[in-house]
């Protein structure tokens, strides 16, 4: 008897609390992507800046992820990669792997950890290198 | 050393529930020799280990940390392993790589709601018609 792995956060609490902490991810998701929209980092200033660029001066996986989501949610996909390509990508995947998961199918392929892993190293690299354009946060 | 089937938790062989996720052991109950939890081997071939892929992206790209890098890093050593045959570190894996995503996506929060209470409590920056 094999029961499916249940999900981190809510194995201990069961089924009644796995759909509490679902329900509080979808409203604490939309909530911010709604603020998001609204208002955009590039102009007020209470969003928090990257710590990493911060104190290095260097741009992390994530940086302009912040920028590229008020994008996204105003549906400039280009402007969005162009802060983040890596953001759209993994955006995209992640509403994949969302869609498997409600089919209760596997939600990603065995080398997938890998792919990305690969990804985030050469995507640090390279946005920080002055050769690539359109890579850096901007 | 049996194992519980859902989560991998190892069990005491005489527990009658996993002490972690509530799962059946299967103790006591006439579960077959093998497979089951609370058999003497670790789980045979079962439903994939979670990596916490999902988990370790979201927390890779937005919270600028590098703790959810070091979550990616075990998500693919889960899949490794497990394809390995080496179910143990798999299962070993899976757990840092939710330990990890956890801890990036806590003190990624932690620090937004610090910053985001500093710069409007200060006035130091622009409210963009918040008020």
């Amino acid at each position: 008897m094999i029961a499916p792995a249940a999900d981190p956060a809510t194995r201990h609490a069961g089924r009644a609390g796995r759909a509490a902490f679902v329900a509080a991810a979808a409203v604490a998701g939309a909530t911010s992507v709604t603020a998001l929209r609204r208002w955009d980092p590039e102009v007020v200033g209470w969003y928090p800046p990257c710590p990493t660029r911060l104190l290095t001066g260097l741009d992390c996986p994530g940086c302009g992820s912040l920028r590229g989501l008020h994008d996204l949610a105003n549906g400039d996909v280009l402007a969005a990669a162009d802060h983040n390509l890596l953001l759209v990508v993994a955006v995209a995947w992640l509403a994949v792997v969302a869609v498997r998961l409600l089919l209760r199918a596997r939600p990603h392929g065995a080398g997938a950890a890998r792919a990305w892993l690969v990804a985030v190293a050469v995507f640090t690299v390279a946005r920080n290198l002055p050769l690539v354009p359109f890579l850096p946060s901007g | 050393m049996p194992y519980c089937s859902s989560c991998g938790q190892a069990l005491d062989p005489s527990a009658s529930y996993c002490p972690s996720c509530g799962t059946r052991t299967g103790a006591g109950t006439g579960a077959g020799p093998l497979g089951g939890a609370g058999s003497p081997y670790p789980p045979p071939p079962r439903a994939p280990i979670p990596t916490y892929l999902p988990q370790a992206i979201l927390t890779t790209l937005f919270c600028c940390l590098p703790l959810g890098i070091v979550s990616i890093v075990y998500a693919a050593s889960v899949s490794g392993k497990q394809a390995a045959g080496d179910v143990e570190g798999a299962l070993e894996a899976s757990r840092k790589a939710r330990s990890w995503a956890w801890a990036a996506f806590g003190v990624g929060l932690a620090g937004i709601a610090l910053w985001m209470l500093f710069a409007v409590s200060s006035g130091a920056v622009s409210d963009g018609g918040l008020q």
